[in-house]
């Protein structure tokens, strides 16, 4: 069962396309509504979505971890019914933890659904346990895996090479998606701030990877059970790494496109949001 | 010296406070020496000054009163990180209560 997890604050305009996109490529979307004052949890119901309701605005570190509370609890539930209808299919000695997997995805509109595939696959190939989506990816080398802990060598494969490689995973539909992006027309300030991030990352938590505040991820449930987040705002998405670099999960990176509308930018995240995430996680430390 | 007799009056008010929040028993023995301790200390101060300057001068700082200055600039710091961190908690605890509300009305169908 593969579950989407998608955290909303205030997005009335974008949900319904957001989950409509996502249906065709999970079995259930589970939408985190986290207070917000429009018409974003109506929207999402009609979509079709599963909607849990924050009373008051948490931020979406809260939201993603109610989410996986129920993704959990739902996987959970799952594997009860399967036990008392007895298939065959569903007997296979570890199927559950490898085809049960969450999806983050962020609900304005800035993934693109389709490459969900691409985020599934390393784990249901039993490859890794979590899949992270970079969107500089491509400008440095081919899809980066690694083993928690350990450092990762031969990061600079020549363009071509990389081309061969994406190629080589994702078939021609893969490489037609990778050269529509990559160039993202990401803007300059913003481009500094996320390489500041990453190695920011790289200092605290030993993971070399090419992009650190990415919201779309995929988890084994395995996986997801290990990954508890207790930073309710944006410093979340490196809490999630420091628990990869932790729990010694293997992890893999692979290329999304992230699609930069007015309409995202104005959501994203500004410089004064990275010094409120480094002040976060200084005082989660604290706790 | 009105300013010294005034400051007396002030503290010897907070420690009959101290002692009737000790004797109705929301300070334990424990807190209630050390807020007794802590003003008879700065009423020895406001009584005589000159004393700060002796321990300030065996400290290596210049006047009593930069002592104090410092002193207070120090505990200042402290309770601030002290509520910050409190207030943190005190963060955690709400969202984990709106995650539990938000959880218990689920109505995910399977």
């Amino acid at each position: 069962m593969v579950i989407a997890i998608v955290p909303a604050f205030n997005e009335e305009e974008t949900i319904s396309e957001v989950i409509t996109r996502l249906q065709p490529f999970v079995d259930k979307v589970i939408v985190i509504d986290d207070g917000s004052r429009d018409a974003t949890v109506e929207r999402a119901v009609a979509a079709g979505a599963e909607v849990l309701r924050h009373q008051i605005n948490r931020g979406q570190g809260a939201a993603l971890e109610t989410g996986r509370i129920a993704a959990l609890k739902l996987f959970a539930l799952q594997s009860d019914s399967g036990s008392s209808t007895l298939r065959l299919g569903s007997l296979q000695p570890g199927s559950g933890s490898s085809t049960d997997i969450i999806i983050t995805f962020d609900a304005d509109g800035q993934f693109n659904a389709e490459e969900i595939p691409a985020l599934l696959a390393p784990i249901k190939a039993g490859e890794c346990d979590v899949v992270l989506g970079s969107r500089f990816l491509r400008q440095l080398s081919s899809p980066l895996e690694g083993e928690a802990g350990r450092g990762l060598s031969g990061l600079s494969l020549s363009d071509s090479q990389s081309e061969r490689a994406q190629d080589a995973k994702y078939g021609e539909a893969g490489r037609d998606l990778v050269s529509a992006d990559k160039k993202s027309d990401i803007p300059p300030l913003r481009r500094l701030l996320l390489k500041s991030a990453l190695i920011f990352t790289r200092l605290t938590t030993g993971l070399r990877i090419t992009d650190t505040h990415n919201g779309f991820r995929a988890f084994s449930r395995g996986a997801a059970e290990k990954i508890h987040i207790t930073q309710d705002k944006m410093a979340h998405a490196s809490e999630i790494l420091e628990r990869i670099a932790q729990s010694g999960l293997k992890y893999k990176e692979v290329p999304v496109t992230i699609k930069y509308t007015e309409y995202s930018l104005g959501k994203g995240q500004k410089l004064g949001d990275f010094i409120k995430i480094l002040k976060d996680l200084f005082w989660g430390k604290m706790l | 010296m009105f300013i010294k007799y005034f400051l007396i009056l002030l503290i010897l008010l907070i420690i009959s406070r101290v002692v009737l929040r000790w004797k109705e028993k929301s300070l334990n023995t424990r807190e209630f020496v050390f807020w007794l301790l802590f003003w008879l200390a700065a009423g020895a101060v406001a009584l005589q000054p000159d004393w700060t300057g002796i321990i300030a001068e065996r400290l290596g700082i210049g006047r009593g009163a930069d002592l104090i200055v410092y002193l207070s600039l120090v505990a200042i710091f402290y309770l601030l990180f002290r509520i910050q961190i409190q207030q943190k908690k005190t963060e955690r605890e709400i969202t984990k209560i709106v995650r539990k509300i938000s959880l218990d009305d689920e109505q995910i169908k399977f």
